[in-house]
């Protein structure tokens, strides 16, 4: 299809046809906007043809799906053999809820735990008897205050059978269940679950909230990553978002570029402190959103992949193939709901679960049709995994593998997003890496302009979003209330004051010095922290072992400079 | 010519979903306003402490995490143990109907919840 | 089809543990309608297709990529929805409602009765009306379903496509006229394909000869009188519906159409004086990229048989026009809000698959009438696929896939020889005659049926993921209240009372006169006149089928009071 005389006379051909045919129908019709753009505004032509991929070489573009640099995709077999991950998530609001959820789900064939947090825990790292906390304990997840919590949410649960995912930056949660492990005396290198722990994107989701500056706070998650890659190498350590970028508002090509930069920082500053490529990339694993433009989001998934893996083989030489592949887990993006007119979310979903699926993810979330108006309920939920399934077993998408590979305009965007986020990149590279990126305010400059030209164009109605700019009806945008029941705060309240009466507070208090001592000699913070959790010390107690007033401090430069931006 | 509205805008609680929040602070900057961001996991003292210092018309508050009902009381009290309850209070976000009357019985001058157009929320904080 | 479904693993390579987090498999490695599917498409699968020959840009012979340069840049697909129950004036209401929800063409449904050409007082037509569509028996109910509506403004589709199209059409130019509107202006589209319905409503009240001169009758007609009129709207839709698979679609639906061409060019007509104003309406399925493939494939053919077999001339002529209606038999009653899934989905390949103009189920088609939410879903989901999915900023975005356009070479190829079959029996009428489709569709329902109940073919939330019934239907459900009927049938047997006789039986003599004339006389003048004078569309059928030797009605219940 490709060789020279055909694209030769197919020039001269594409040329006629613009001049005759196509003239002649803009004439006549003229076209309904003057600028056809994807959200990452990358001009889109009225036709794409094999002159547009004309450099194209297959085996050094696409390659096969499990080869370099792998944009078909990381499994050889795609979705043949097995689907994508359908994955739910899990956290109610106190230990004892979640355990007997937990117990539910694996019931139900679950073949692993996912578990989320609730605001004070997961956002802000406070104890559940901190003022700020009022009202807010165990919304949306799982209250964790001590290691009692954690023990009591996976009671009589085989955490080596069930391989835990811990949906946290924060790293006290996982040094809690490092100690639930080793309090049953599990080997810890049998460990399989999955951290979260990217802290890079705290400061885009969270904002200011439980770290200190991006450089001082890196040398703790190093730590972290070696004794993860030292102690338990079947542990995926950390998962890298740019899912947090993309819901604040950013397009594809900077969520791309986010998301990857952060991910070389990290492997940066693991390779400095010592750490093998091999011992830490391999078990990265990704997390990114979709979005509504159907194409581009197909074309992003591609060329992340590809993009990765390049960087892993050319920057950082990878050797071993398995630390260059992007496993990928991708959320339909929230921000595309709309609470007017509800029940049109599940078309919204629909698109972007197909796009992910064409995209080749390894594992998806689907919203709910109802998350812009109130917490899901049961038949929204269940709404949001029909669509995964329908997908699977009645459309037929998921039977050969990266079924749109040779469309002129979906390679041709793959590799527009591949070039555009490359760039990106090395602004952020020169700019010193994604630290120097996010405390110069740089980032979040970045992230405010999207988010104005988005909405910019909503208000001035040159973006079109049914039922909120365009086709409304008059409604009533009957939010659910979610209200927490105050018996949890209460319950959990006592639970806290019951550890703070019963625990050797002596124990606490050298648990806790250690880890300050740890942090002041530069010795690695992972195994005092957990001799702390195991001594239940709180999590805002660690918390402030680890950082001091390290945190406060950012947080007030930070606010400052938030005000400064938005104003 | 008419003085130009202050406004205060800020997110208390422990969510931090402020789009919405930037983008009213931008509009109403747009319109003429002067625009006083309070940024986010602000403390209701906080809040009541700039509204006096800042000496502002309107005070904005937007929430997503259902703690409006812990939080817009806290405020309205101390604005007017500070004497200040002559303020323009107006919410925003996530806030189910069902509330609506119970934060107006507080003095909340008006809700805007889900859907609620940008053009509108500006007009009313400047116009009153 | 069973090996298809193991996988094979390319040599030299081994699953690392990284698949531990994979679960489930597809059990069915085949698209919809039964090709094998690889697990993987390289540039192999598409050596020696010639892009200019066989491709070629949108808007160029053989328009695989669409039959506009510039798609739908210039302008969206026609977002239709349907409107059609009750009386005519509560169809009215629906339409004018869609219309404020943004609309850009209307569908109206008909009720038995009227497919069948009885009016609504005729015995058998009890409990029939008004119930799966509009009543229309006289040109009243037109003239109250088409109240305030600017018919030289919108695009309507008249979806009748028994033989009683010519009296449909009829009473739309008619209620038009009246108006002072010049009818050479009018755009829209009659389905007017008889052929095709002996399929859907079962025996159909005509015979095979008569209907396709009534349907010639209408090409005609808009040949002469009526240019941006289509005039015919080929409905593969409802033959896929029963089960049969997308090139037999394809296949079937082009060789109804070639019929309709044939006895136009014996009528005397120039083919590339009605060739394109003929249309298609076609089904989009669940089967997401064999439905693209479909519709690629079927344009490219379309132009070949237009240019090759028909020796067309003018580009007009070749192009493939066509809607889509998504379909409706892949929505299911069980949890019906994920009905909104497989529309957004089929309605998606509609589009990519380079649609005029798309019509979308309503979630709630399998339980009932749709409700005015569940349609206003059904547009909305048009409206997101057009503005916010950017999907409609270039033409044809999967040319050049190739599995799409590998796939599109097979169906192409699987359709050919399904038309030669055809060909062979003597054509589509013949085949017909011979039961030959009818054996074909019910092979192929008997099959589908089968496969669902054996799981090969998993439907969610009938076969796998079931869930407790649901007790009622999420936003109620649309029902046409009983006192509907009656007031219809007292409306037509007052109408019947008071309309001037005299002036009927004159108009319904010179309609007797007329088909008494043999084939090749054009009827539509002489309903035209009956309409006017307010005969029933069971009289007008009634006469027409007493001058070609038949019962005065269809039932043989009813006798000729002329």
């Amino acid at each position: 299809m490709f060789d020279k005389d055909n694209i030769k006379s197919l020039k001269e051909k594409l040329k006629e046809w613009e001049e005759k045919r196509e003239r002649k129908a803009l004439e006549k019709l003229g076209e309904r906007q003057g600028l056809f753009e994807t959200h990452s505004q990358i001009p889109v032509k009225r036709l794409y043809t094999p002159k547009d991929i004309q450099d194209f070489d297959y085996e050094r573009d696409n390659g096969f799906p499990g080869d370099y640099p792998f944009t078909r995709g990381i499994y050889p077999v795609g979705y043949r053999s097995r689907t994508w991950q359908a994955r739910q998530v899990c956290g109610f609001a106190t230990p004892e809820e979640t355990n007997e959820r937990l117990k539910y789900l694996i019931e139900m064939g679950e073949t692993g735990v996912t578990v989320v947090f609730d605001l004070p825990t997961n956002n802000h790292a406070i104890d559940s008897d901190n003022p700020l906390a009022e009202g807010q304990v165990g919304m949306n997840g799982l209250p964790v205050d001590t290691l009692q919590d954690m023990e009591d949410a996976f009671d009589g649960i085989d955490i080596v059978k069930y391989p835990v995912t811990l949906i946290a930056r924060c790293p006290v949660m996982l040094f809690m269940l490092i100690a639930v492990a080793e309090k049953r005396g599990i080997d810890l290198s049998k460990l399989r679950g999955t951290s979260q722990l990217d802290f890079l994107t705290s400061y885009v989701a969270n904002k200011q909230a439980i770290f200190p500056a991006p450089k001082e706070a890196f040398r703790y998650f190093v730590d972290i990553i070696e004794y993860l890659a030292r102690n338990m190498p079947n542990w995926n350590p950390m998962a890298i978002g740019g899912y947090a970028h993309r819901d604040s508002g950013t397009d594809a090509v900077q969520e791309m570029a986010f998301m990857l930069s952060g991910a070389i920082s990290y492997t940066q500053a693991f390779l400095d402190r010592g750490l093998r490529l091999e011992e830490f990339a391999p078990k990265f694993t990704f997390f990114m959103g979709c979005h509504n433009n159907f194409f581009e989001e197909i074309a992003k998934f591609r060329a992340t992949r590809k993009l990765w893996a390049r960087i892993m083989k050319e920057r950082f030489g990878a050797k071993d193939p398995r630390a260059m592949l992007l496993r990928l887990h991708v959320q339909t993006d929230g921000n595309t709901l709309t609470a007017e007119q509800a029940l049109n979310n599940i078309a919204r979903v629909a698109i972007q679960s197909l796009a992910s699926l064409l995209g080749g993810v390894s594992s998806l979330h689907s919203d709910s049709y109802d998350e812009a108006i109130c917490i899901p309920t049961e038949e929204s939920a269940r709404i949001s995994l029909r669509t995964q399934q329908i997908l699977l077993e009645e459309t037929g998408v998921a039977d050969t593998i990266d079924p749109l590979a040779g469309s002129y305009y979906v390679e041709w965007l793959t590799k527009q997003l591949e070039e555009r986020a490359s760039k990106l990149i090395g602004e952020i590279d020169a700019m010193g890496g994604m630290p120097e990126a996010i405390e110069s305010g740089w980032l979040q400059r970045k992230m405010d302009d999207s988010v104005n030209r988005y909405w910019d164009a909503i208000r001035k109605g040159e973006r079109t979003v049914v039922g909120l700019n365009k086709y409304r009806i008059k409604e009533e945008i009957r939010v659910k209330a979610f209200k927490v029941d105050p018996s949890y705060e209460r319950k959990q309240l006592a639970r806290l004051k019951k550890v703070k009466a019963e625990r050797d507070n002596e124990k606490v208090k050298s648990g806790l010095s250690g880890i300050q001592d740890a942090v002041k000699k530069g010795e690695n913070i992972v195994p005092p922290s957990i001799e702390a959790v195991k001594a239940y010390a709180t999590l805002e107690e660690i918390m402030n072992a680890l950082f001091g007033d390290k945190v406060r401090a950012y947080r007030e430069v930070i606010r400052a400079r938030h005000r400064q931006i938005a104003v | 010519m008419e003085k130009r509205k202050r406004v205060l805008l800020a997110k208390p609680g422990l969510d931090a979903h402020d789009m919405g929040i930037k983008l009213i602070a931008r509009a109403l900057k747009d319109a003429g306003a002067e625009v006083v961001y309070g940024g986010i996991y602000v403390t209701p003292e906080e809040i009541t402490k700039t509204a006096v210092e800042e000496d502002v018309d309107v005070l904005g508050l937007s929430f997503h995490s259902s703690t409006h009902l812990v939080e817009a009381p806290k405020i309205m009290r101390l604005l007017k143990e500070k004497g200040r309850d002559d303020l323009t209070v107006v919410v925003g976000g996530c806030i189910p109907l069902e509330d609506v009357s119970d934060l107006k019985k507080m003095g909340v001058q008006e809700v805007f919840g889900s859907g609620s157009s940008l053009d509108d929320i500006v007009d009313f904080m400047i116009k009153g | 089809m069973s090996d298809s479904v193991k996988v094979q693993k390319r040599e030299g390579r081994e699953i690392d543990g990284l698949m531990d987090a994979y679960f489930e498999k597809p059990n069915r490695l085949t698209t919809w309608s039964g090709f094998p599917v690889k697990d993987i498409y390289t540039p192999a699968d598409v050596a020696g297709i010639d892009y200019e020959g066989k491709i070629a840009n949108a808007g160029e012979y053989p328009f695989t990529r669409g039959i506009h340069s510039n798609m739908y840049r210039g302008r969206y697909w026609t977002m239709r929805e349907a409107g059609g129950y009750a009386r005519a004036a509560d169809t009215n209401k629906r339409l004018r409602f869609l219309a404020d929800e943004g609309v850009s063409g209307f569908s109206i449904f008909r009720d038995l009765p009227t497919v069948w050409g009885i009016d609504a007082d005729h015995p058998m037509a009890e409990g029939e009306v008004g119930v799966s569509g509009v009543n229309l028996t006289s040109l009243k109910d037109m003239e109250e379903l088409l109240d305030g509506i600017p018919l030289d403004k919108v695009s309507v589709a008249l979806l009748c496509a028994s033989s009683l199209a010519a009296v449909i059409f009829s009473q739309y130019i008619t209620v038009a006229e009246k108006r002072g509107i010049d009818i050479a202006k009018l755009r829209g589209t009659i389905a007017n394909d008889p052929l095709h319905s002996r399929y859907c409503y079962g025996k159909p009240s005509n015979p095979i000869d008569l209907s396709v001169k009534l349907a010639v009758d209408i090409i005609e007609f808009c040949t002469k009188h009526m240019p941006f009129w289509n005039t015919n709207s080929v409905n593969a839709y409802d033959m896929r519906e029963t089960g049969i698979n997308a090139p037999e679609e394809i296949a079937f639906g082009f060789e109804i159409a070639m019929e309709y061409i044939r006895k136009a060019i014996e009528r005397g007509l120039d083919v590339d004086d009605f060739a394109g104003r003929i249309s298609f309406y076609f089904s989009a399925g669940m089967d997401f990229l064999e439905e693209i493939a479909k519709l690629r494939a079927a344009r490219r053919l379309w132009a070949k048989i237009m240019k090759e077999r028909f020796g067309a001339k003018k580009p007009g002529s070749w192009k493939f026009r066509f809607g889509v209606h998504t379909a409706g038999s892949s929505l299911v009653p069980q949890q019906p809000l994920n009905n909104i899934i497989r529309i957004t989905v089929e309605a998606l390949a509609a589009v990519l698959g380079g649609v005029q103009s798309l019509h979308c189920c309503s979630y709630d088609e399998p339980i009932a009438l749709p409700s005015e939410e569940s349609q206003r879903i059904a547009l909305r989901t048009q409206q997101i696929l057009a503005y916010e999915t950017g999907v409609a900023n270039t033409a044809d975005p999967l040319g050049g896939s190739y599995f799409i356009e590998n796939l599109t070479n097979k169906l192409e190829e699987e359709a050919v020889k399904i038309i030669k079959e055809i060909d062979e029996i003597g054509g589509m009428a013949e085949a017909m005659r011979k039961e030959w489709v009818d054996q074909k569709i019910d092979q192929a329902a008997l099959q589908l049926q089968k496969e669902i109940e054996n799981k090969e073919r998993v439907i969610v939330g009938v076969n796998a993921f079931t869930t407790a019934p649901e007790d009622k239907t999420p936003g109620g459900v649309h029902r046409i209240p009983p006192e509907t009927e009656r007031e219809q049938i007292a409306n037509v047997k007052s109408l019947k009372d008071t309309r001037n006789r005299k002036k009927v039986k004159e108009t319904i003599k010179r309609l007797r006169e007329k088909a008494q004339m043999g084939e090749g006389e054009n009827l539509i003048p002489s309903i035209i006149e009956a309409l006017k004078a307010y005969a029933t569309i069971g009289e007008i059928q009634g006469t027409i089928r007493e001058a070609y030797g038949l019962s005065y009605d269809p039932f043989g219940i009813m006798k000729s009071p002329y």
